[in-house]
C-alpha cells in the first residue's frame, strides 16, 4: 500500500506521463501458460468486453472504445488468441459489478471464451483511470487486475502495457508492445526513417532530411539509430541519439559507408567500407575507428548480422557466384558457407534467442523469408506469396519477424510469428515502406 | 573580278587563319575556364563547317564563332559522355564488350579534356534486395572506374557512388526497364 501511494506521489510529482499502480488488485499467476515455441502453436479464446463507463461523459465513452479498439488489435496480432465477438454475448456479464459473486457466469460459459476481459474507464480530470481485470473463465476466478493512470493521449501506452502483461502471464515472457519498429518510408517520395509501433499506429518520421536514408539500426540499448544517408555524391554513416535527436558521423570515408550493425555489447559495429575499392566487412568502435578488417576477398560482402553471444557474425557474401549466407568466427577468422537452397539468399538477422537465422531467399522468381539453423540445418520457408517478402527483422523475443512485402500492393511492412504463423499487414501509408528493423527492449517507451 | 575575288580567296584565307585563331581562342578559354585545350590539335574539317556562311564576318566576329564551335563540339562531346551509360547483367559487375567499348570512348575524352572530373554512378534494377544492391551498385561502379584507370586516366580524376537500386531511370517493373537501370552512369563534377 504504502509502495502504491508513493508511486503514486512520486508519478505525479515527476509528471510522468503514465503511473502504472500495479498489484492493486489481487493477483494470481495463471496456470495455464502456453508454450508459444512448441510444434503448434495454440490459441486462447479471449472475450474483450467493453469497457464500462460511469459517467455519460463522451471522451469517456469514446477513450473506453479506443482502449478496447487498441486491445482487439494487439492481442489479433499476438498470435495467440482467438478474439471472440463479445456482443453474442446474451447480456453484460458485468452489470452486477466485477467481484466473483456478482459476475454472470452463466453468460461467459455462453460465449465459449477461455479469457475474459473487462473492467471500468473514468475520466478523472486531468487523468484518466483504466480499471482492467482478466478471469480465467474455466475456473470463475480473476487471473490478475491492474489500474492504470494517466493522461488521455497515453491511452495507447496503458493498453500496450496491459497487453505485455497479459502476454507475460499467459506465455511466460512480456509481449512487445513497448518496442519500435523503425523502417524507410517513400511516402514523402524521400527515402526517409520513420517509427512506428508495432501494432502499425503511432507513425511519425525521424529524418525529414529530403534525400535517401538506407540500413537503419538498432544500438543494443535502443537509445542510438545508426543508418547510411546520402550527402551530395557520398554516402556517410550516422548515428542519432534518439533522446535528444542529435546525429554524428559514424563514417565517411571513400565509397561505401555502412550498412552497420551493432555488437550485442553496444562498444562495436561490423560494418562494410570499401577502403580499397572493394566491398569488405570490418569492425569499428563506437566512434567509427576501424578495429579490424574481417574479410579479404573481391566479391561483395555486406549485412552483417551478430549472434547473440557476440562471437559470430552472419552475412552476406557473393564469393561463390550469387549471394548467399555465410557465417564468420570472430576469434578464429573462419568463414563457412550456411546456405545451399536457391541462389539469391540475402538480409540475414540473427534470433535474439540464437536458434535461428532469417533472411530473403528468391525464391520462383520473387522473394520469401526464410529461417535456417545457425548449423545449416531445418531451412524453413515462411512465406509463399507471388510478391515480395524481405528484409525480416526479429522482435526482441525472438517470437516475431517483421519484414516488408509488395502482397497488397505496394510494399508495406507486416508481421508475423517465428513460424510463419498469423502474418498481419501493420502499415497503410502511401509509397512504399521497406526495410523494417526491430527495436530492441526499450527502458522507456514515450507514448 | 576583283570585287569577286574576296570571297573566291576568303576560305583560303579561312583555312590558314582558322587553326591559329581555334589555338588563340583556346588559349582564352585556358585563361578563363583552366581548361588546356591546346592540345587538339585543329581538324581540317573544321573550316569547311565555317565555309557555307555567304558573307565573310569581321575578324571579331570569327573569333566569336569558332569559339562557339569549339565550346559547341565539347558540349556534345560532354553530353554523350554523361548520357551514355554502360549496362551489366542480372547480378553482374563484369564489363561486357559493348561497356569496354563505351568506356574505351570515355577514357578518350578523359584524356582530351585532362581537367575533367568524374563521378560514376553505380545503380542496380529493383530486383534485388537493397542492401546487396547497395554493394553490387559499388562493385559496379568500381568496375567502370578500374578499367579507366587501365586505360591511362589518374585515379584521382574519378569518384564514384552506389545509388543500389534507389534511382531506377525506368521506374517500369519489367525486363526491359531492369536492362536499363542495371547501369553505370557518369557525371562530370569539374570541368
Amino acid at each position: 500500500m504504502r509502495i502504491r501511494v508513493r508511486a503514486l506521489i512520486l508519478g505525479l510529482a515527476l509528471g510522468l506521463l503514465t503511473s502504472m499502480i500495479p498489484g492493486l488488485l489481487p493477483e494470481t499467476r495463471c496456470e495455464t501458460v502456453i508454450d508459444i515455441f512448441g510444434p503448434s502453436i495454440p490459441r486462447f479464446p479471449v472475450g474483450i468486453f467493453p469497457f464500462r463507463t460511469p459517467s455519460p461523459s463522451v471522451e469517456e465513452r469514446t477513450l473506453s472504445q479506443e482502449a478496447r479498439r487498441i486491445l482487439t488489435k494487439d492481442l489479433t496480432i499476438a498470435g495467440f488468441f482467438e478474439i471472440l465477438d463479445t456482443s453474442q454475448a446474451l447480456a453484460d456479464p458485468f452489470r452486477e459489478g466485477f467481484g466473483r459473486r456478482q459476475i454472470d457466469w452463466k453468460v461467459l460459459d455462453y460465449l465459449g471464451a477461455d479469457i475474459v476481459v473487462g473492467g471500468t474507464l473514468r475520466v478523472e480530470p486531468p487523468w484518466i483511470r483504466w480499471e482492467v481485470r482478466v478471469y480465467d473463465q474455466p475456473r470463475r476466478r480473476m487471473a490478475f487486475g491492474k489500474v492504470y493512470r494517466g493522461r488521455p493521449q497515453d491511452i495507447r501506452l496503458m493498453v500496450h502495457r496491459f497487453v505485455d502483461e497479459l502476454i507475460r502471464v499467459y506465455t511466460g515472457s512480456p509481449g512487445i508492445f513497448q518496442t519500435r519498429i523503425a523502417f524507410l518510408s517513400k511516402r514523402s517520395g524521400n527515402k526517409e526513417i520513420y517509427l512506428t509501433d508495432p501494432d502499425g499506429e503511432n507513425v511519425r518520421p525521424l529524418t525529414q532530411d529530403r534525400t535517401i536514408h538506407l540500413s537503419p539500426a538498432w544500438s543494443p540499448d535502443g537509445e542510438e539509430l545508426t543508418f547510411i544517408s546520402y550527402q551530395g555524391a557520398h554516402t556517410y554513416l550516422y548515428s542519432m541519439d534518439l533522446r535528444s535527436g542529435t546525429r554524428r558521423i559514424l563514417s565517411a570515408r571513400e565509397n561505401l559507408n555502412g550498412p552497420a550493425s551493432w555488437a550485442p555489447d553496444g562498444q562495436r559495429l561490423a560494418t562494410t567500407l570499401s577502403i580499397h575499392g572493394n566491398p569488405e566487412l570490418y569492425l569499428i568502435d563506437r566512434r567509427g575507428t576501424v578495429l579490424q578488417r574481417l574479410t579479404v576477398h573481391p566479391g561483395i560482402d555486406v549485412s552483417p548480422t551478430w549472434s547473440p553471444d557476440g562471437r559470430f557474425l552472419a552475412f552476406v557474401s557473393n564469393r561463390a557466384g550469387g549471394p548467399q549466407i555465410y557465417l564468420l568466427e570472430l576469434a578464429t577468422g573462419k568463414i563457412r558457407r550456411l546456405t545451399y537452397e536457391g541462389k539469391y539468399n540475402t538480409d540475414p538477422d540473427w534470433s535474439p534467442r540464437g536458434d535461428r537465422i532469417a533472411f530473403s531467399a528468391m525464391i520462383d522468381g520473387n522473394y520469401e523469408i526464410c529461417t535456417i539453423k545457425p548449423d545449416g540445418t531445418e531451412f524453413y520457408q515462411l512465406t509463399d506469396s507471388p510478391a515480395d517478402d524481405e528484409a525480416p527483422s526479429w522482435s526482441p523475443d525472438g517470437r516475431y519477424l517483421a519484414f516488408s512485402s509488395t502482397r497488397s500492393g505496394s510494399s508495406q511492412i507486416h508481421i508475423m510469428l517465428y513460424n510463419g504463423e498469423n502474418p498481419q499487414q501493420i502499415t497503410r501509408l502511401p509509397g512504399a515502406q521497406t526495410s523494417p528493423v526491430w527495436s530492441p527492449w526499450l527502458k522507456q517507451v514515450e507514448p | 573580278m576583283t570585287k569577286r575575288g574576296t570571297p573566291w580567296k576568303m576560305p583560303l584565307i579561312l583555312l590558314l587563319v582558322l587553326p591559329w585563331l581555334t589555338l588563340s581562342c583556346a588559349k582564352k578559354v585556358v585563361q578563363k575556364e583552366e581548361v588546356t585545350a591546346p592540345q587538339e590539335t585543329p581538324k581540317a574539317e573544321m573550316p569547311a563547317e565555317v565555309q557555307p556562311k555567304p558573307t565573310p564576318p569581321p575578324p571579331s566576329a570569327i573569333e566569336e564563332e569558332t569559339l562557339s564551335a569549339a565550346e559547341r563540339k565539347r558540349k556534345e562531346e560532354e553530353f554523350r559522355f554523361e548520357n551514355q551509360d554502360i549496362h551489366f547483367d542480372f547480378d553482374r559487375y563484369d564489363l561486357k564488350p559493348e561497356a569496354r567499348e563505351i568506356l574505351a570512348d570515355k577514357a578518350f575524352f578523359l584524356k582530351k579534356y585532362p581537367t575533367v572530373k568524374i563521378l560514376i554512378e553505380g545503380h542496380c534494377d529493383e530486383r534485388g534486395t537493397n542492401e546487396y544492391n547497395l554493394a553490387l551498385g559499388e562493385r559496379r561502379a568500381n568496375s567502370a572506374k578500374q578499367y579507366l584507370i587501365n586505360l591511362g586516366i589518374s585515379e584521382d580524376r574519378i569518384s564514384t557512388i552506389s545509388y543500389g537500386e534507389e534511382r531506377p531511370l525506368d521506374p517500369g517493373h519489367n525486363e526491359a526497364a531492369w536492362a536499363k537501370n542495371r547501369r553505370a552512369h557518369f557525371v562530370i563534377i569539374s570541368r
